[in-house]
């Protein structure tokens, strides 16, 4: 005993010491939901089995998470590595010189070798890796209800119209043919594919071009609201209490008929032990054809001196390319891997079919219109919303949305001269 | 050091002056050091107390990252200890300015506190204490987070309730902070206004510190220096003009007179082909030495005084510009320029001479004298100031020649241009230093005896191109350039050695008769060194002419015959009768033989007078005991008529010409019968 406490003393300080060498891997995120908390552990358990430790940082949402980084990064005490979105937000901060670089390789091999291009376009900043890619979503993607379509015996739509003949007879046949969230945004996922029925694959890529004027898509703008507004009597009557995740347990629970909020909302299904092709159908959205709007999940890493968190983005790095590590997180997170060949038959039916789509048909994708055409996004969504809760005519609003972007590029143009 | 270089003291009233602004200006420049510390002090302090209100805003920043719940969220516990560890920094880094601010406002040593306390007012040390209980209470806050864990900081509202008015009371901290800034800040610039005067005296006193040395001391040393240069200005006119003009008669020299005839001549050298448009005169008094020697050299001086007087005055009268030179002595040297005419020149040369002809009166002395005068009109070109000299040097000799008391103008008497007297000049040099000389002889007869008793040498110049040259053709111009004694010392050498020869061939003689000028004979050096005085040559007799009656070292020269007289050299009277003489210089002189001039010889058989004269001059000589010898007896008749009046000795062509020494010897031995 009298030796014990000397030796116990002479050791603390290596086992403390211990844990500030493990690499740390100091996560900033808005990953909340089931499925993405489920996708989250996948990544928290690469990162043990290797040696790591994960520090979680959740933060509600987007905007505030980025919020905050840019906060942080003025009054120190940044995160080590962070979500961020691509395009605008992420050549901000690297025009700030707060992202570090990363290696332009993977165990000696390429990025180029490795990523779809797409995906190292969305990465990279003047020669520069500035992200890691995790993962692929693609936003227009339906849900539906395998035993509500089956009992009906009615097909996967291919058309917005042809939706509509559906949605009486899944109304009458007591089931919510539409599910809606109260999320703002949900409303432009919906209207999406039908901007892309009505104003075609270039005039929609047009449509969300900061620069330019709508006018010109007045016809196809007022037959994209006129349905828009006639899917109101096919939602469900509470959907302002629900949630996005609530709302698309709907489907999940097969209260509703379909959804459309993108690939993610999969991890719900699979997170309620739902499995794909059998409990529920995913397709891409009606109207949609074969045009596949698509974002990409993908962190940074911020300046840190200390050395267990440079460590740590290293190990994140190291992870997230890692194919295993791909499958299954993706598999859990509903997007598709971000790398080029893979052996997709270990995805489930729906991820698979998106995998192989993304592949073979590469003019038809289009990247999600988010961070760099934001004004054109939320007077869409303003509209939308105003159109949806007030009982605006499609005239009115689609005359309100060309107003908005008209007077807003007028006032551009007059500051420009 | 000269007394007029440095004639100023310092005084005491300076010393004390130059002493006080040094002191002033040392006062001055401490005090402006001590105002720049004490600003230093300022800034340093006022760059604490803006460190501070960065440090409380850093610590608030912090706290608030802390407090916020949104902000909250995205706290790890290595991000909490980093805040608490950045807290814990920059509380101790508040204090420790805290103490620096209140060391810079209270100085360092006991001048500054005292400065300090002076200049600045006690507020800005009240606003100093006034924010130690604000500092403390942010340190028991900021020790309250550093002590809590993470749990508890992420805890939220319950957490921070205790502190909350502590943080309320930032702002009134930041607002004391900013005050305490600006005082400071205040301060310095008040401190900066001060400095500004004490410059502003610093350069005044430094101003009037040189501004006295300049008047007081280099204004002064100015003027001395000025005054001593003046004085040194002066000195070198009086020497300068010392040095150009004669003091005598104020008169310039030979210096001035040498550099205005080479100015005129050889300053205009490009001018070739044009006459030069200036006369130059010589002027000599005739028998000045006489005047010196017998009337002493106070006569001698004022007489010269007058002559530069008289001369002065004629110049005056004369429009043109003229300048008169005192060369030395009795010399005189006139510059007339721009005269055309030859004939004005005459009459001005005139007008000279009758001035200087007019009576002298020194005390009891009237003194009658003329003088002499070589003139050269417009010398032609190419001529240079040498040759223009020579030219009227050479007018001047022949009016001497001549009987002195007129003028004479060069080119009325060159037979030979200057350019060629020149050249016989340097040739004469040539044959001199060459010993170009030959020895004739011609032999004198002994009337009774028909035999020879003397020989007279005579010597020839044997010149390269022109063959044997007479004496009457190159003894002025060697007498001129003092060639003679080297001459007469190879024509005694030469007759030494022939003698030398006869005397062994068993012809004896009795004299070989040598001629000496009277310029040789005036030189006591000249006579000494040809070893005249030491009876070494027994054989030599000596031939003088008449003329050495008139010359103004007569004197001189009858102390050199006497001399030579009695050491037995046998003396020969030459030319006698051609009018010099005085027959009373016959007594006087210690003249063995008189030679009659061969212009009575060669009348004597015509002309009755000439013979009544040699009768004369015979029986004289025979009176005083005295030969005689006749020159230039070309007939019998002659010689004849000679023997009845008695002459003694006869010279001349019916016996001989003058014969080269071989001839000379058979000669002799034909005389001696050999």
């Amino acid at each position: 005993m009298k030796y014990l406490l000397p030796l116990l003393l002479a050791f603390t300080p290596v086992s403390l010491l211990a844990d500030t060498t493990k690499p740390e891997v100091e996560l900033a995120h808005f990953w909340i939901s089931r499925g993405e908390r489920a996708a989250l552990q996948e990544l928290e358990k690469a990162i043990e089995q290797r040696g790591g430790n994960f520090t979680n940082i959740e933060i509600e949402n987007y905007d505030k998470l980025r919020a905050l980084i840019v906060e942080r990064l003025s009054l120190g005490y940044p995160p080590a590595i962070t979500q961020w979105l691509g395009g605008d937000d992420m050549k901000l901060l690297h025009e700030m010189h707060a992202i570090k670089p990363l290696p332009s390789t993977w165990q000696e091999q390429p990025l180029a070798t490795l990523l779809f291009p797409e995906v190292l376009e969305a990465i990279s900043l003047n020669d520069q890796i500035t992200g890691i890619p995790i993962g692929v979503h693609i936003q227009n993607v339906a849900f539906y209800s395998a035993k509500i379509y089956n009992s009906l015996k009615l097909p996967l739509p291919k058309n917005w119209s042809e939706f509509l003949e559906q949605a009486k007879i899944i109304k009458q046949a007591g089931y919510t043919p539409l599910a809606l969230a109260t999320e703002p945004w949900h409303l432009r996922f919906i209207f999406n594919p039908l901007l892309i029925e009505k104003l075609g694959h270039l005039g929609f890529k047009e449509f969300y071009s900061e620069e330019k004027p709508i006018a010109k898509w007045r016809e196809g703008l007022l037959q994209a609201f006129d349905i828009f507004l006639k899917l109101k009597p096919y939602v469900d009557p509470k959907y302002a209490h629900y949630k996005w995740n609530e709302s698309a347990l709907l489907v999940v629970h097969n209260q509703a008929a379909m959804n459309i909020m993108g690939d993610f909302v999969k991890g719900e299904f699979i997170a309620e032990g739902k499995v794909a092709d059998k409990d529920f159908f995913c397709a891409i959205a009606p109207g949609s054809g074969k045009i596949m709007i698509y974002g990409i999940d993908s962190f940074i890493t911020l300046d840190n001196k200390a050395a267990n968190l440079q460590a740590g983005q290293k190990l994140l790095f190291d992870i997230a390319l890692n194919p295993e590590f791909q499958l299954n997180f993706n598999i859990k997170k509903g997007g598709i891997p971000i790398l080029k060949n893979m052996d997709s038959s270990r995805l489930d039916a729906c991820a698979n079919q998106h995998y192989q789509a993304w592949k073979t048909s590469k003019e038809n994708i289009f990247h999600l219109p988010d961070a760099s055409s934001r004004l054109r996004l939320t007077f869409l969504q303003n509209t939308l919303q105003k159109a949806w809760l007030n009982n605006l005519t499609a005239e009115q609003a689609t005359n309100e949305l060309i107003q908005l972007v008209d007077e807003a590029l007028a006032a551009q143009n007059s500051a420009n001269h | 050091m000269q007394h007029y270089l440095w004639p100023y003291n310092l005084g005491t009233n300076s010393v004390f002056a130059f002493f006080s602004i040094t002191l002033m200006i040392i006062f001055c420049s401490v005090l402006i050091n001590l105002g720049l510390a004490l600003q230093q002090n300022m800034l340093k302090a006022s760059g604490y107390s803006y460190d501070q209100k960065i440090i409380l805003n850093k610590l608030d920043n912090i706290t608030q990252i802390l407090i916020q719940e949104s902000s909250r969220k995205m706290l790890t516990p290595r991000m909490v200890d980093n805040l608490k560890n950045d807290i814990q920094e920059n509380v101790s880094l508040l204090k420790k300015h805290q103490i620096e601010i209140k060391k810079l406002l209270e100085g360092n040593n006991i001048i500054e506190k005292k400065s300090l306390d002076y200049f600045y007012s006690y507020s800005i040390k009240k606003q100093v204490d006034d924010l130690n209980p604000y500092l403390e209470k942010i340190n028991k806050r900021s020790q309250y987070i550093i002590h809590a864990n993470f749990a508890s900081l992420t805890s939220g509202y319950n957490f921070w309730t205790p502190i909350d008015s502590l943080s309320n009371e930032d702002s009134k901290l930041l607002i004391i902070i900013s005050d305490l800034n600006q005082s400071i800040h205040q301060a310095a610039l008040n401190q900066n206004k001060l400095l500004k005067i004490l410059y502003a005296i610093l350069l005044l006193l430094a101003l009037i510190g040189l501004w006295s040395i300049w008047f007081f001391k280099i204004n002064r040393l100015n003027k001395a220096l000025e005054k001593s240069y003046l004085n040194l200005s002066q000195k070198n006119e009086t020497l300068s003009f010392q040095a150009s003009h004669d003091s005598l008669t104020l008169l310039p020299n030979r210096f001035a007179f040498n550099k205005r005839l080479h100015d005129l001549i050889d300053e205009n050298i490009d001018e070739n082909n044009k006459a030069l448009n200036f006369s130059l005169i010589l002027l000599d008094i005739d028998y000045f030495k006489s005047i010196n020697d017998t009337l002493g050299h106070q006569t001698g001086d004022a007489l010269l005084s007058e002559v530069a007087q008289r001369l002065m005055k004629v110049i005056n009268s004369l429009r043109t510009s003229t300048t008169i030179y005192r060369l030395g002595g009795d010399e005189f040297a006139i510059i007339l320029e721009n005269i055309k005419n030859k004939l004005e020149v005459q009459r001005y040369s005139e007008d000279l001479m009758n001035e200087l002809h007019k009576t002298f009166t020194y005390e009891n002395h009237t003194l009658s004298i003329s003088c002499s005068m070589g003139i050269v009109f417009n010398p032609p070109r190419p001529i240079n100031s040498h040759e223009a000299f020579s030219a009227a040097d050479i007018a001047l000799y022949r009016v001497k020649e001549n009987g002195r008391g007129h003028f004479l103008f060069y080119d009325d008497i060159s037979l030979v241009p200057v350019r060629e007297l020149l050249k016989t000049e340097n040739e004469l040099r040539a044959a001199v230093n060459n010993q170009d000389f030959l020895v004739y002889y011609q032999p004198i007869i002994n009337l009774q005896t028909k035999h020879i008793d003397y020989i007279e040498a005579l010597a020839r110049w044997n010149h390269p191109q022109l063959g044997i040259i007479p004496p009457s053709q190159w003894l002025a111009i060697a007498e001129r350039l003092s060639l003679v004694s080297l001459s007469t010392l190879q024509v005694l050498n030469k007759a030494d050695s022939d003698y030398q020869t006869w005397l062994a061939q068993g012809l004896q003689l009795k004299r070989i008769n040598i001629n000496f000028t009277e310029a040789l004979l005036v030189n006591q050096q000249a006579l000494q060194e040809l070893n005249i005085f030491s009876n070494q040559r027994p054989w030599m007799g000596i031939e003088v002419t008449e003329s050495i009656i008139l010359d103004r070292s007569f004197s001189t020269i009858k102390k050199h015959l006497c001399h030579l007289k009695k050491q037995g050299v046998e003396i020969f009277l030459d030319d006698f009768g051609t009018g010099f003489a005085n027959l009373s210089h016959l007594r006087e002189l210690p003249v063995d033989t008189i030679k009659i001039d061969r212009s009575f010889t060669a009348e004597l058989l015509d002309n009755k007078e000439a013979q009544v004269i040699v009768k004369f001059i015979i029986d004289l000589a025979n009176r005083l005991n005295k030969k005689t010898v006749c020159e230039g007896v070309e007939n019998t008749e002659t010689l004849d008529l000679l023997m009845k009046m008695g002459c003694n000795y006869s010279q001349g062509f019916l016996h001989s010409e003058p014969l080269s020494f071989q001839n000379m010897t058979n000669l002799l031995k034909r005389d001696r019968n050999l």
